[in-house]
């Protein structure tokens, strides 16, 4: 596979992370904090419903997250494959996911991670411990305990990792032809199932790469941002649950548009927000009272809780004007036109607060056009035809 | 001794006229018509044939037992009793070994599990929507242009297949539009939807939990690309009565004899 | 159709043509009048009944009446709480239901609709954003909700406070997924905390007295309820209009109250009553009307009785004479069906609801805002559905229950999303269970006929279970 510049898709750049032999723990939700996985000498990998939901259909009813049935049938299919299943607390999908998961699958060991909805002190230290809890879990599984190094070291692949999926999202940005959506969101999806220290190697050689060519192929060495309104191609936002369509995401490299944000559980909300340790000491307003540069794992863990906690935030969170401000935000600072609104059937998370941000861009004369989409079944024709026709209009 | 069942559904009304002699039944008759508007005209509609088929008057009837969604409204039936154990007990009638029997119908379908004796111990019926039944195939040949009755023959001609994505009839029709728009082949739509129909099916019979033989019964039954997808989906073979759609309406005129 | 009916439609029919905040204000302040009320009262012919009808219409109209510091709630939070804060409380879910029941679930599922709502969500969420929007449900001060059983009262709560300028008078009382001690500590720090809040913005202090007297009036209701529930282990035989399900309030917003307590105490009283009779043997066996009968059974299924007004005609018996008991989980649909009916005339018996679980421990009035936090995460809703599964599974064996019914609500990710797990744990005790599509109450949203043959095929199926 070519990107339409001719640049090589990124799975051939993939040399490493099929080969480790670390066992594999599950994640679905990006409120998992993956550091700990890793730290407990586990290969995260996300469950990404790969599969088309078939047996799984038996387990749920017919109107239920299409998303959370896919994910079921992955498990039925090769959940052999993982040691641990991490599920959190997040949405009632996920909630009924583990209920059904763990008791039709008794052979895989599941933990529920409870993950707060409210942003706040009682909240920090009620998923701090948590944390613990999920650790202590996968603990049992490993037989071994969790070192203050083996944290600190895989908070910085995790840390690593974020960042180059960053540069990457300011390059696709930047010049959205040169990697191509397709290919952007297909490297998100393999930053979330590939052994992360392989990944990282391998996603660092492809933007050396990547790089170089765009250095060789454009003649302007600046990367321009921000005059794309000069030559009149629409500069979107897209906003959503869990979105991993090949099929959507090239529509959107055949048609002419910019996507300028992206803010999906399945991309931004992943990889936003990099912690620093000790750097969120005074998100409440007051001083951390622990000494600067003291690292414990309680200190970790109280990093992480807050990282996770204030990440840009999913839609299952209390307070949505946060969540109206962030999108602010991002309207203001990449000059977005448009935003294309995509959820999964059934997330009632995703579904309510459309009518709140749909008020909103209102007063600010932002248009925004609204999908709604079941997971490994997507109808083209007719998707292509609207997102044509609101690119049309904006 | 003579009784007689009748299964008034949304498509179509059957009637059977039953004789047990000796221990052993006979059907004398049976009569299948479109239901059309008034489903009391149509269940004396087809008593009334299904009489005049056999020679026999109504006061030869030991028992008229209805079935079916207008089971309620026929004024001299002696008694009524659901579709489920009808279903259940005219495919015992054939089959005596059957666990699982799938009937689809005009505006329903359902998966009734057997236990040992034949008799009904749980069973499934589709929700509201017409997604898994027989009107869905109507519909959508309708959209095709495509007789219905080419259907088993386009399926086991085409290897290709489109993914129907919706499972709302009115949101498959619109969709079928658009992939003839965008000239995909009618066969392998064909065969899409078979097996968005199918889909629907094995949702249920896993819900239930699949245990053969399996029997399927209903006007759906007659269409051998349903069949054959589904015998593909649970990979085991499916037994049809002769005249599956008159399954249930049996099954009433059995049910119409005092237990042995 | 008797008095109480009658004044019942017209009222309907009143509040159907005037669709408005302040009518309906109005009319609940005439009917709130002590005299009105005794009278509106009088038309019940269950005591139980007739208390739990009075006390709801008070505790409605006091959300009403602008002169209280009104706060919405959602179901499932401890109202002792509202009540030791004075706040008159509403509960828009319970509201949503009783737009069924008035006949006007139409126009607020369509107002939903047309703010883009989606149609896929329960429908009494979708119905009460719908009154909220068409200016029907009173203003509030407060608005309180938790993500216990479910995601949408969280969002649709948050919009109505969009929609009142309160965003910052909304809370959410996040509520933990185990029961264990940090559970316990994260959840009653946040009840502290909203309370304290709610004070400080009401420029009042708080009372902790108040809320020793409201856990106290929790305590004794408990009691009573429980009471009740024992009787009905042995009771076949019923009040007239008499339904275990219409009886919500008393475990939600009333309470901590002592109209809660005095609903309860009523039913225990009541249904003693009748028990007495039972046992005296006054009434053979049941006081279910039965049509028909008087045939045996001629095959291994019985025919179903369905007669009654609506349904035409069907000879045939009716079942064994055994009452067949039945547990009934969730929900009902709020506006006229023939569920109960078909039931009934088949000697069918709903000897206990789900809903009337009494399934928290005692609570200590010293600690008010831990025994608070241990009643809420108590609840089988919260956490894995193995611990509703628990709840049904005893429920089942102590009432000695023949099948279970579970009105499966559209859009319900709990019920629904449960179901299957609920199904296969009842199958390994042996205990049939059916699961009954539906919407509680939007009738287009349900398929009668459908509804009926798959009851009616579930009791063949129960019935065929004593041939052998």
């Amino acid at each position: 596979m070519v990107t339409e510049n001719n640049v090589p898709a990124f799975s051939q750049f993939i040399k490493n992370g099929k080969i480790s032999a670390l066992p594999k723990a599950g994640w679905l939700c990006t409120y998992t904090p993956e550091e700990i996985i890793i730290a407990n000498g586990f290969w995260p990998v996300r469950i990404t419903g790969r599969q088309k939901a078939k047996k799984a259909e038996g387990y749920f009813p017919i109107n239920f997250c299409p998303f959370i049935k896919s994910s079921m049938e992955d498990l039925l299919a090769s959940g052999d494959e993982l040691s641990a299943v991490i599920v959190t607390n997040s949405c009632d999908g996920m909630r009924r996911f583990y209920d059904i998961a763990s008791k039709y699958i008794p052979d895989l060991p599941f933990f529920m991670l409870d993950v707060p909805r409210n942003q706040n002190e009682f909240a920090v230290r009620y998923f701090a411990n948590n944390i613990l809890k999920m650790s202590a879990f996968l603990e049992t599984i490993s037989g071994r305990k969790m070192l203050l190094p083996d944290l600190t070291s895989a908070q910085e692949i995790c840390n690593e990792k974020r960042l180059l999926l960053k540069k990457l999202s300011n390059f696709f940005r930047n010049d959205q032809k040169v990697i191509g959506a397709r290919n952007y969101f297909n490297i998100l999806i393999t930053s979330m199932t590939e052994e992360p220290g392989c990944f990282n190697t391998d996603l660092r050689s492809y933007l050396e790469y990547i790089e170089s060519q765009s250095r060789h192929n454009q003649e302007t060495p600046a990367i321009e941002s921000g005059d794309a309104g000069s030559r009149q191609i629409p500069e979107i936002m897209i906003l959503g649950n869990f979105i991993d369509e090949e099929r959507l995401w090239e529509i959107f490299d055949e048609l002419d548009c910019k996507i300028s944000a992206d803010d999906l559980c399945s991309s931004s909300r992943y990889f936003e927000n990099i912690i620093q340790s000790g750097n969120f000491s005074n998100i409440f307003g007051r001083k951390q009272e622990l000494p600067n540069g003291e690292i414990s794992i309680d200190r970790l863990l109280r990093d992480i809780a807050i990282r996770q906690l204030f990440k840009p935030q999913c839609m299952r969170m209390a307070n949505l004007n946060n969540k109206i401000e962030e999108i602010n935000k991002n309207i203001v600072k990449n000059k977005i036109k448009g935003i294309i609104y995509i959820s999964q059937k059934f997330c009632d998370n995703t579904l309510l607060f459309y009518p709140l941000l749909r008020e909103k861009l209102n007063d600010k004369n932002i248009p925004s056009l609204f999908i709604e989409i079941e997971h490994n079944n997507l109808s083209v024709g007719q998707i292509k035809t609207r997102i044509q026709a609101f690119l049309e209009i904006i | 001794m003579y009784t007689c069942g009748i299964d008034v559904g949304s498509v179509s009304a059957e009637a059977v006229i039953l004789n047990r002699q000796d221990g052993k039944f006979e059907i004398v008759a049976y009569i299948i018509t479109p239901t059309g508007g008034d489903s009391k005209e149509a269940a004396t509609n087809v008593f009334n044939r299904a009489l005049e088929k056999s020679g026999l008057g109504a006061s030869d009837m030991s028992s008229v037992v209805a079935t079916g969604y207008g089971r309620l409204n026929i004024p001299f039936a002696t008694k009524n009793i659901t579709e489920i154990s009808c279903h259940a007990r005219g495919v015992v009638h054939y089959f005596p070994d059957i666990k699982t029997v799938i009937d689809i119908g005009g505006q329903d379908s359902k998966v009734i599990k057997l236990d040992s004796k034949g008799n009904p111990i749980d069973f499934l019926m589709n929700d509201k929507c017409a997604a898994g039944t027989g009107r869905f195939l109507e519909v959508m040949a309708r959209a095709l242009d495509i007789d219905i009755r080419d259907f088993a023959k386009i399926f086991a001609g085409t290897s290709q297949k489109v993914d129907i994505s919706s499972t709302c009839t009115v949101f498959a029709e619109s969709e079928i539009v658009s992939l003839i728009g965008h000239g995909v082949a009618k066969n392998s739509i064909v065969k899409g939807l078979v097996y968005s129909i199918t889909g629907r099916i094995i949702s249920m019979v896993e819900r239930v939990g699949l245990e053969g033989p399996v029997c399927m019964t209903g006007g759906v039954a007659k269409n051998l690309a349903v069949v054959s997808a589904l015998e593909e989906r649970l990979n085991l073979k499916i037994k049809v009565p002769e005249e599956p759609q008159i399954t249930g309406a049996l099954g009433a005129a059995l049910l119409g004899y005092p237990k042995e | 159709m008797g008095i109480a009916e009658n004044i019942k439609e017209n009222l309907k029919l009143k509040i159907q043509n005037n669709l408005d905040r302040n009518y309906i204000r109005n009319i609940l302040r005439i009917i709130g009048k002590r005299p009105v009320l005794a009278a509106y009262g009088a038309t019940f012919s269950s005591r139980s009944d007739k208390y739990l009808n009075i006390a709801t219409i008070k505790s409605i109209s006091c959300s009403y009446n602008p002169k209280n510091t009104v706060a919405y709630g959602s179901l499932f939070l401890p109202y002792e709480m509202f009540h030791a804060l004075d706040l008159a409380p509403f509960l828009p879910e319970v509201m949503g239901g009783f737009t069924g029941g008035l006949g006007i679930a139409d126009r607020t599922l369509k107002e939903a609709s047309a703010r883009w709502y989606t149609p896929d969500l329960c429908t009494f969420h979708r119905s009460a954003s719908g009154a909220v929007e068409l200016d029907i449900f009173p203003v509030p001060n407060f608005l309180i909700c938790s993500n216990l059983a479910c995601d949408a009262a969280q969002k649709t709560f948050y919009m109505d406070a969009k929609k009142f300028g309160l965003e910052d008078n909304y809370y959410l009382i996040d509520t933990p997924y185990d029961n264990d001690e940090s559970s316990i500590k994260y959840l009653a720090a946040q009840l502290e905390s909203v309370s304290v809040d709610i004070c400080r913005k009401s420029g009042k202090k708080l009372d902790i007295r108040k809320f020793k007297k409201a856990i106290r009036l929790s305590n004794e209701f408990r009691q009573w309820a429980i009471k009740a529930s024992d009787i009905r282990k042995e009771l076949c035989m019923y009040p007239k209009g008499f339904d275990g399900l219409n009886f919500i309030l008393p475990f939600h917003g009333l309470a901590g109250t002592k109209d809660a307590v005095d609903v309860y105490k009523t039913m225990y009283f009541e249904l003693n009553g009748f028990l007495k009779k039972q046992k005296r043997g006054n009434i053979k066996n049941t006081g279910i009307r039965r049509i028909g009968g008087g045939w045996t059974s001629v095959s291994n299924v019985n025919s179903i009785n369905i007669n009654n007004n609506n349904l035409s005609s069907s000879s045939g018996n009716a079942g064994s004479d055994k009452v067949k008991k039945i547990l009934w989980l969730h929900l009902k649909p709020y506006y006229n069906n023939n569920l109960f009916n078909l039931l009934e005339n088949n000697n069918y018996k709903v000897v206990f609801e789900e809903i009337s679980n009494v399934y928290w421990p005692v609570l200590d009035p010293e600690k008010p805002f831990e025994s608070l936090a241990i009643k809420m995460l108590s609840h089988p809703l919260n956490g894995s559905v193995q611990n509703r599964v628990n709840a049904i599974l005893k429920m089942a064996k102590d009432f000695n229950v023949d099948g279970v019914i579970m009105f499966a609500h559209w859009g319900c990710r709990h019920s629904n999303g449960g179901a299957r797990i609920i199904k296969d744990s009842l199958k390994e005790q042996d205990i049939p269970m059916l699961l009954l599509d539906g919407d509680c109450l939007n009738k287009n949203n349900s398929s009668e006929g459908q509804m009926l043959t798959r009851l009616q095929g579930f009791m063949e199926i129960v019935d065929a279970r004593y041939q052998y």
